[in-house]
């Protein structure tokens, strides 16, 4: 994995205890179970088919692997996929 | 609720078909077009999209090279338009609306709770003489008249609250169980105590009032017992004025009482062949709605068993359902052995000491017996019953004596 430097706003942010989304911009993973996974702070997809979705945030890129994955919501800031969740990894 | 809103405002379930649909999607949501229930299909995307932000994809589809198709419509403005010629559809919808307010105005479930000693009917029975009944407007409803009538005619309420919920008129009551014996008490007349029967006084326990008699005599049927008048007296044992009051004992008395019981060996009994009829019954109103038909039994019994239509928990029409069964009976002969016969007459005389019992008479002796002669059943003899039988009478108000009547000049 690729290393982060911390920028001197987050080092700020840190010190100030901000909550690291807002700090650093990093994305938000909410998962129930393999069958809903709820992402904020993306920034575009990259890939969407029924098997695999890419997803890129600010620093990385997500891969999403399972079957039959739906997009049920997608908005500039947020999406809701369902579906059989098996992997979720960092490109 | 989203889904709701998006049902009303319309929306259509599009397929697209491009080269590269992640940059559609991406400007899509760059655009802040709503877009929901996304699904890869082979070759293509299927989603759903509002009727707005369909409008605003066309641009999109051009810089993408996409092509969008309409599947399906969804939503009320897609549906009215579906059936704009269908007239009497939607002055239905807006009659039942009508109709929903109208009958939202009126009371239909009076709910009383809380009530104990007085029951839901005698409560509703009084509602309705004060003109509240089920199908009242709301607006003649006056909550605080209810509660304040039903405070002044039940005494033992003490607390009544009376509110509207949606169509319905709920009350709640509180009931205090003394305080009916508080005002009986407090409404005092003089009265002495006399004897409800002839015997022998074999208790008695005076709180108020003069006692006349006293344990072990014998009394005669209204002979006072306990009278309501307290004589004063000075010093010298002279009646010097007269006070009244309700007296108040508890006086046993032991008296005999006969019993006899004859009953015949040989009776008849019906008894059921087990065929029956059934059938159907409505009542509406004083009509009844027999649906059984015609049976061919020469003796039956009929059974009926109706149920009330109600709308609301208290709010009774006046039509009853239900089933009438007409059992078959044949009349035949019986007659009792003679330990038959001495048992009826054993469990007619318990019948009766059950009954003594229960109105808290004391069976002290029985002598009764039971003997079976030419084929009559007899039971007789005598019982010993020891009983609180007193009654009231009002005191008979004297003049106060001389001597206190100058007194009363003088002062």
């Amino acid at each position: 994995m690729r290393k982060k430097s911390t920028p001197i706003t987050g080092r700020i942010a840190d010190s100030l205890q901000i909550p690291k989304d807002l700090a650093y911009r990093e994305a938000i993973f909410t998962m129930t179970g393999s069958r809903e996974l709820f992402i904020e702070n993306y920034k575009c997809i990259r890939q969407y088919e029924d098997t695999c979705i890419i997803l890129l945030t600010k620093h990385d890129a997500i891969k999403i692997e399972g079957t039959h994955l739906t997009i049920d919501y997608y908005t500039n800031e947020e999406m809701k996929i369902t579906g059989s969740i098996c992997r979720v990894s960092f490109l | 609720m989203k889904a709701w809103n998006y049902y009303c405002k319309g929306y259509v379930r599009i397929r697209l078909q491009s080269g590269g649909p992640e940059r559609f999607l991406n400007m899509c949501a760059h655009h802040n077009i709503p877009v929901w229930d996304l699904q890869n299909r082979e070759g293509f995307y299927e989603m759903n999209v509002s009727i707005s932000g369909f409008y605003q994809m066309k641009p999109i589809c051009r810089k993408t090279g996409s092509r969008v198709k309409i599947i399906k419509k969804y939503g009320l403005p897609f549906f009215f338009y579906r059936n704009k010629k269908r007239k009497a559809f939607f002055i239905g919808i807006l009659a039942g609306f009508f109709l929903l307010m109208v009958l939202s105005q009126h009371i239909w479930n009076i709910h009383v709770e809380g009530n104990r000693h007085n029951s839901t009917q005698t409560i509703l029975n009084y509602l309705d003489e004060i003109q509240i009944h089920h199908g009242i407007l709301k607006k003649d409803v006056d909550c605080s008249y209810i509660a304040e009538q039903m405070r002044r005619e039940f005494p033992d309420i003490t607390w009544v609250s009376a509110k509207i919920s949606g169509t319905r008129l709920i009350l709640e009551v509180k009931e205090n169980a003394t305080a009916n014996k508080i005002i009986k008490q407090t409404e005092e007349n003089p009265s002495s105590i006399i004897a409800g029967k002839s015997g022998t006084i074999v208790s008695m326990i005076t709180r108020k009032g003069t006692p006349c008699k006293k344990v072990g005599e014998t009394c005669e049927k209204g002979e006072t017992l306990v009278s309501g008048r307290v004589d004063i007296m000075n010093d010298s044992k002279e009646v010097v004025g007269y006070e009244y009051t309700e007296s108040d004992a508890d006086i046993y008395i032991q008296s005999q009482m006969q019993y006899y019981h004859e009953f015949d060996i040989h009776f008849q009994k019906n008894v059921y062949t087990g065929e029956a009829k059934k059938g159907p019954v409505l009542q509406l109103g004083d009509y009844f709605i027999n649906l059984k038909g015609k049976n061919h039994f020469d003796q039956f019994d009929t059974v009926t068993k109706l149920h009330q239509v109600r709308l609301t928990e208290n709010f009774r029409l006046p039509i009853f359902y239900g089933s009438s069964t007409d059992y078959e009976s044949v009349t035949k002969p019986f007659k009792y052995t003679k330990e038959g016969a001495e048992k009826k007459a054993q469990e007619q005389l318990e019948l009766l000491l059950d009954t003594l019992r229960e109105k808290e008479v004391q069976v002290k002796e029985n002598h009764v017996k039971i003997q079976v002669l030419n084929n009559v059943c007899v039971a007789k003899g005598q019982l010993t019953i020891i009983e609180k039988s007193t009654e009231k009478q009002p005191v008979e108000i004297l003049e106060q004596p001389a001597q206190n009547a100058e007194e009363a000049e003088e002062n």
